[in-house]
C-alpha cells in the first residue's frame, strides 16, 4: 500500500520554477531516497510535503486521503515527521525539553488542564519524559539530557533531530540530509540506524541525502532531481550506472562517491541480479515479503511507547 | 507656527496646508528614524523626543532662567544651542546605550531606546521647571517676519511663517538627500547599511558611521521640535513624543522603513488624515484611529510600506 | 557513540547535577516553612495601614501587568507598546458595568475580563500577520488610539466627570481591598506557573525561537499565539478591574497619553528589570515599580530632606517648583532598564534564583547552569 503519493507537484517563487512535476510514490516500510544536486529542488519538495509550502499545482496523499492543503502542524499530528537541513530543534531549552516538546501532539491533556494542574497532568508529564528517556537510551545519548542544545556538537545535534522526529511517533518519516556533518564511519552508522529503527518502528521514510554511499546502501527506490525537474527514478543500482545522473553530477563530488560504492559487494552482487530496469511493483513485492516481520509486528510499534510510559 | 490655533474656515485648503506643515514635521522625524532604521535596523522610540530637548532648551536659553541664571540669548542663538543639546543627546545616546548594545538581539536595542526615552523625560522634568507654562516663540513672534503678510491659497491664507517653516523643511528633506548622493560620508553610511561586511573590509569604520548617523538623526529631530514646538502654547517635557513620535513612525513604517522619499511622503500622508479627519470628523481621537486604520490597511496590504524596495 | 563522546567534551557543557541525589532534612523544611510564614506575614502586613494599603494594591496591580506583558514579550518574544489599553479597558467596561447595569461586582470584572480577551485576540491576529518592529508600532498605535477614542466618550465617562463606583460593604476598607488584589495575584502566578512547565509553555518557546520546527513537532502557530494575546489581554482585564474599585473610580485621563505612554513603557520596564520571562523578577519588579513612587514622595516631604535640599546650590531653586518624585522614579526606572540591558541581562530574575530554588526545595547554590525551564529566556527575537 503506498502511504505517500505526490503528483504533479508544482511550485514558482517569482520567476524560478522551483519544481515542476515532480510525481512520486513511496510505500510502506519503504526507504525512499531524494537526491540531486544543490538546488534541485529537494528541501522544496519536502517543504510542500510536509505543508510549510502550498505548491502551485499538484496533490499530496496520505493513505488515500487528500492532504495538499493540510498546515504542516496537522501533517504532523498525522504522522508527518521530519528534519530539517539546518538541524530544527528548540535551541535555548535542554534535550529532554526538546523531546517532550517534540511530542506535542501525542500529549493527553488540554490547555486548560495544563494551566489548573492536577495529578492526571503530572502523570502524563512523566509519561513525556520517560520515552523521551527511552529515545536518548535507543539513540545511545542518554548523557545529554539535561544539557541545552544550544552547546552541543553537529553531529550529535543531527542525531538528536532524528530522535525529536521520532518523538512525534511518526508513521513516514522525511528526513533532510540526515548525515549531514558526520564522517564516512559515522553516516555508515547512521545507515544502519535507519533500517533498526524501520523495523522497530515499522516506519516509512523519505530522505534526502548528499552522501550517496548511505543513498545506496538504505534506499530501496531513488528519485533524482534536477532543476526542480525529476531526471530519473528506479532501484539504486539502476540509478547509479543512468547516464542522465552521472552528468546530472558532474563537477560535483558526486561522480566519485557514485564510483565509490562499488567497494561493497553486498550491493554489487544485488547490481547483477536486477541488472535489468525492472518495473517498480516486482522489488516492492520483494520487499514486502523480505521485511514480512515489521509489518506483521505493526502492533510493535505502539510497544516501544508503551514501554516507556509505564 | 500656528499648527493649533484654527482659523474658523472649514475649507478644504485649511487642511491641505496644515496638513502638509505638520506632515513635513512627521516626515523630519521619519527621516531620522530610517536613517537609524538603515544603520542599525531598530526603530529609535526616542527620536522625537530630541526634538523636545532642543525646544525645551531654546526656550529656557532665550527667556528662562536655568540653574539660577538668566541667559537671555538672543532667538536664533538660542534655538542654535537647543538644536546642539537636542543633537548631542543623540550622540550620548548611541555612546552609552547603543553601542554597549551592538551586538545583541535588536528588540534589546528597541528596548534601550525606550529607556533613553523615559530616562529623557523624566531629566527633563528634573532639570527643566516648568511651573509656569512655557512656550517658544515663532519666527513672527520674535520679529524675524512679519505678521501681516498672508498668502490666499485655496481659500485659506498661509502665513509668512508657515511658508518659512515648509521652506525649512522641505530644504531639510532636500539637504539629506544630497548628503547622501554626494558626500562621502553619506555614501559610507548609505555602504555600511547595504553590506556592512563589505563596507568594513573597504576600511570604512562602522563605529565612525554609526556615530555620524546618530548624530544627523538627532540634528533632524531637533529641528523638527523646533519647528514644531515654535509658537506652540504649550511646552512641557515630553511634549514631542507625545505629538509627533507615533505620526513619526507611522510615516516611516508607510514609506517602507528605508526609503527616505518614502518617509517623506509617509510623513505629508499622515499630516493630512490627521487634518483632515480634524476637519470632518468630531468624535474623540479621531485623529489617532484614523492613522491606525491607515497604518494597519497599508501594513496588511503592503508589508513592505509603500516604497519600500528592500527586504 | 563517537557522537556524545563529542557532546562530552563540549565545554561548558557540564550535566546537572544539583539536587538529584540529596534529600531535604527536618531542619531545612523549617527553614523553609518559616520563610513561607515570613513571606505571608510581609503580604499581609499592609492590610493593617489604610492609606499604605491602597498602594501596595497599586503595586499588586503592576505585578498583575508585569505577568500580563511578561507573556507577550517574554514567552513570545514580540514586544507591546501598548498594554495600558488593556488596564483601561479593563477599568472601563468593569466600572461602567457596576454602574450602569448596576451589576454585583464580581460579574463586572468578569465582563471586564472578556472585553480585554477579545480586544487582545484581535490584536492577536493582527500579530499572526505582523511580528516584530512593525507590531510594536501597531500597539503602540493601539494604546494611544483606544485610550484617546473610546476611553474618552462621554458615555462611558458618566459625561467626562468620571464613574464612580464603590465596593461592596464588605470590602469597603481599602486593607480588605488589597487582600483581594494579592489572592488575585497569586491566583495568577500560579497559572503562569502551570503555563510554563506544562505543553503550552514548551510549545510557546518552540514558536518564540522557531515557528516551523514548532509546526514539525505538531504546535499550531495560529492557536497558541492567539492563546498567549488572549491569556495576556484576560489578566490584564483582570488588573483593569481590581483598578477600577482600588480607587472606586474610573477616570480616562489615568490611561490617556502622556499618562498612558508612560505607564506602557513603564510596564515594559518591569518586565526587562524583572528579567524576560522570568515570573517572579517580574511580580517583584512590578511590586518595586508600584511602590517607589510612594516611598519617594513620603522620602521628598521629610523635613530634613527637603530642609537640607534647599541649600544644595543647584537644587535647591527646583525644589520649591513642581519636581514630583514620580519623574525620579521614572529617572530610576529608566537607568534600571538600562543597567540591566548592557551589564545584567538577567534581571532580578537572576538575582533572586538562588533564593527561588532553595524555596522550592533544592540545595543554595549561587552558580546554578540548569533549571532551564521554558521561562530562561536568553533574549528574544523581534523580526522586521
Amino acid at each position: 500500500m503506498s502511504v505517500l503519493e505526490v503528483s504533479d507537484l508544482s511550485i514558482r517563487f517569482g520567476g524560478l520554477q522551483a519544481l515542476q512535476d515532480l510525481t512520486l510514490t513511496v510505500n510502506e516500510f519503504e526507504i525512499v531516497g531524494l537526491i540531486g544536486p544543490n538546488g534541485a529542488g529537494k528541501t522544496t519538495a519536502f517543504n510542500c510535503i510536509t505543508g510549510f509550502y502550498k505548491p502551485d499545482t499538484g496533490r499530496v496523499v496520505y493513505r488515500g486521503t487528500d492532504v495538499t492543503r493540510t498546515p504542516p502542524h496537522k501533517k504532523a499530528a498525522m504522522g508527518f515527521g521530519r528534519t530539517f537541513q539546518n538541524v530544527g530543534m528548540v535551541k535555548s531549552s535542554t534535550v529532554l525539553e526538546n523531546l517532550k516538546t517534540a511530542q506535542h501532539a501525542r500529549v493527553r491533556y488540554d490547555v486548560a488542564s495544563a494551566l489548573l494542574g492536577g495529578s492526571r497532568v503530572a502523570t502524563e508529564e512523566r509519561a513525556l519524559a520517560a520515552k523521551a528517556d527511552a529515545i536518548l537510551e535507543l539513540l545511545g545519548l542518554t548523557e545529554v539530557r539535561d544539557l541545552r542544545v544550544g552547546g552541543l556538537s553537529y553531529g550529535t545535534l543531527k542525531l538528536l533531530e532524528l530522535g525529536c522526529a521520532l518523538a512525534t511517533e511518526p508513521d513516514v518519516l522525511l528526513l533532510d540530509e540526515p548525515s549531514s556533518g558526520m564522517g564516512p564511519e559515522e553516516s555508515h552508522q547512521l545507515g544502519e540506524r535507519l533500517l533498526d529503527l524501520r523495523k522497530a518502528f515499522g516506519l516509512t521514510m523519505l530522505l534526502i541525502e548528499h552522501h550517496v554511499p548511505l543513498v545506496l546502501s538504505v534506499c530501496d527506490y531513488v528519485y533524482v532531481l534536477n532543476f526542480g525537474r525529476l531526471l530519473a527514478e528506479g532501484r539504486p543500482s539502476v540509478i547509479q550506472t543512468h547516464p542522465e545522473v552521472v552528468a546530472a553530477y558532474l563537477g560535483g563530488e558526486a561522480p566519485e562517491a557514485l564510483a565509490a560504492t562499488e567497494e561493497t559487494p553486498e550491493e554489487a552482487a544485488l547490481d547483477e541480479a536486477t541488472a535489468v530496469p525492472a518495473p517498480r511493483k516486482q522489488p516492492v513485492a520483494k520487499k514486502a515479503a523480505a521485511k514480512k516481520s515489521p509489518a506483521s509486528s505493526a502492533p510493535a510499534k505502539k510497544a516501544p511507547a508503551k514501554k516507556a510510559a509505564s | 507656527m500656528t499648527l493649533l490655533a484654527l482659523d474658523p474656515q472649514t475649507q478644504l485648503g485649511q487642511p491641505l496646508v496644515l496638513g502638509i506643515i505638520e506632515g513635513s514635521v512627521y516626515g523630519l522625524i521619519a527621516l531620522g528614524l530610517v536613517l537609524l532604521y538603515k544603520s542599525n535596523r531598530i526603530f529609535n522610540f526616542a527620536q522625537a523626543e530630541f526634538g523636545t530637548i532642543a525646544a525645551l532648551t531654546a526656550y529656557f536659553g532665550y527667556n528662562g532662567s536655568l540653574f539660577g541664571i538668566p541667559w537671555h540669548m538672543p532667538w536664533l542663538v538660542a534655538v542654535f544651542v537647543g538644536i546642539l543639546l537636542g543633537t548631542l543627546s543623540a550622540v550620548l545616546t548611541e555612546r552609552l546605550v547603543i553601542r554597549p548594545l551592538f551586538h545583541q538581539p535588536k528588540v534589546i536595542m528597541v528596548v534601550g531606546t525606550v529607556g533613553v526615552l523615559l530616562a529623557s523625560i523624566a531629566v527633563e522634568y528634573l532639570v527643566f521647571p516648568t511651573k509656569d507654562t512655557a512656550s517658544l516663540p515663532s519666527v513672527t513672534d520674535v520679529g524675524l517676519t512679519d505678521p501681516a503678510f498672508r498668502v490666499g491659497f485655496a481659500g485659506y491664507n498661509v502665513a509668512w511663517e508657515q511658508v518659512l517653516t515648509l521652506f525649512v523643511l522641505i530644504a531639510m528633506a532636500l539637504g539629506a538627500a544630497a548628503f547622501f548622493r554626494y558626500s562621502r560620508q553619506g555614501t559610507a553610511i548609505l555602504a555600511v547599511s547595504q553590506e556592512p561586511t563589505a563596507a568594513a573590509t573597504v576600511g570604512i569604520s562602522i563605529s565612525r558611521v554609526s556615530l555620524l548617523t546618530w548624530t544627523l538623526a538627532g540634528f533632524l529631530g531637533s529641528v523638527a521640535g523646533i519647528v514644531s514646538i515654535g509658537g506652540a502654547p504649550l511646552l512641557v517635557p515630553g511634549i514631542m513624543t507625545g505629538t509627533a513620535l507615533v505620526g513619526g513612525i507611522t510615516a516611516a513604517v508607510l514609506g517602507g522603513v528605508t526609503s527616505m522619499p518614502g518617509a517623506f511622503v509617509g510623513g505629508l500622508l499622515v499630516g493630512l488624515v490627521h487634518q483632515y479627519t480634524q476637519a470632518f470628523f468630531s468624535f474623540p481621537g479621531a485623529q489617532n484611529v484614523m492613522v491606525g486604520l491607515v497604518l494597519l490597511i497599508v501594513l496588511l496590504s503592503f508589508p513592505r510600506g509603500l516604497l519600500g524596495s528592500e527586504t | 557513540m563517537t557522537a556524545v563522546a563529542q557532546a562530552g567534551t563540549q565545554p561548558g557543557t557540564e550535566t546537572v547535577v544539583a539536587g538529584s541525589h540529596w534529600r531535604l532534612s527536618g531542619t531545612g523544611i523549617a527553614a523553609r516553612g518559616l520563610a513561607y510564614l515570613g513571606l505571608a506575614v510581609v503580604l499581609f502586613l499592609p492590610w493593617f495601614a489604610t492609606d499604605f494599603s491602597k498602594t501596595c494594591s497599586l503595586a499588586v496591580i503592576y505585578a498583575l501587568m508585569g505577568l500580563s506583558l511578561n507573556i507577550v514579550v517574554g514567552y513570545t518574544g514580540q514586544l507591546s507598546l501598548g498594554h495600558q489599553g488593556f488596564l483601561g479597558l479593563g477599568a472601563l467596561v468593569t466600572a461602567n458595568v457596576v454602574f450602569q447595569a448596576h451589576l454585583p461586582i464580581w460579574l463586572a470584572m468578569a465582563f471586564g475580563v472578556l472585553a480585554t480577551t477579545a480586544v487582545a485576540l484581535v490584536l492577536g491576529l493582527v500579530a499572526l500577520r505582523i511580528t516584530g518592529l512593525y507590531l510594536s508600532l501597531i500597539t503602540l498605535v493601539f494604546g494611544s488610539a483606544i485610550s484617546s477614542s473610546l476611553f474618552a466618550l462621554a458615555r462611558f465617562t458618566d459625561n467626562n466627570s468620571g464613574v464612580k463606583i464603590s465596593r461592596p460593604s464588605y470590602l469597603a476598607d481599602n486593607g480588605d481591598w488589597y487582600l483581594v488584589c494579592v489572592a488575585v495575584l497569586l491566583v495568577i502566578f500560579y497559572l503562569d506557573y502551570r503555563l510554563t512547565v506544562s505543553k503550552v509553555g514548551r510549545a510557546l518557546l518552540a514558536l518564540k525561537e522557531n515557528e516551523r520546527v514548532a509546526e514539525a513537532f505538531g504546535i499550531g502557530v495560529t492557536a497558541y499565539k492567539l492563546l498567549a494575546f488572549a491569556l495576556s489581554g484576560a489578566i490584564a482585564g483582570l488588573a483593569g478591574g481590581l483598578y477600577a474599585f482600588r480607587g472606586e473610580l474610573y477616570s480616562e485621563k489615568d490611561f490617556q497619553d502622556p499618562n498612558g505612554f508612560t505607564l506602557a513603557l513603564l510596564f515594559v520596564v518591569m518586565c526587562v528589570v524583572g528579567g524576560l520571562g522570568n515570573r517572579l523578577g517580574v511580580v517583584v519588579a512590578g511590586l518595586f515599580f508600584g511602590l517607589i513612587n510612594e516611598l519617594l514622595d513620603d522620602l521628598f516631604y521629610w523635613h530634613a530632606v527637603r530642609s537640607w535640599m534647599q541649600h544644595v546650590p543647584l537644587l535647591g531653586s527646583y525644589y520649591d517648583s513642581d519636581v514630583k518624585a514620580s519623574y525620579l522614579a521614572s529617572l530610576i526606572g529608566a537607568l534600571l532598564l538600562l543597567q540591566t540591558l548592557i551589564f545584567n541581562r538577567g534581571g532580578l530574575g537572576a538575582q533572586l534564583r538562588p533564593i527561588a530554588r532553595w524555596m522550592t526545595g533544592h540545595r543554595f547554590e549561587l552558580h546554578d547552569e540548569g533549571g532551564s525551564g521554558p521561562a530562561a529566556v536568553e533574549g528574544s527575537s523581534v523580526r522586521a
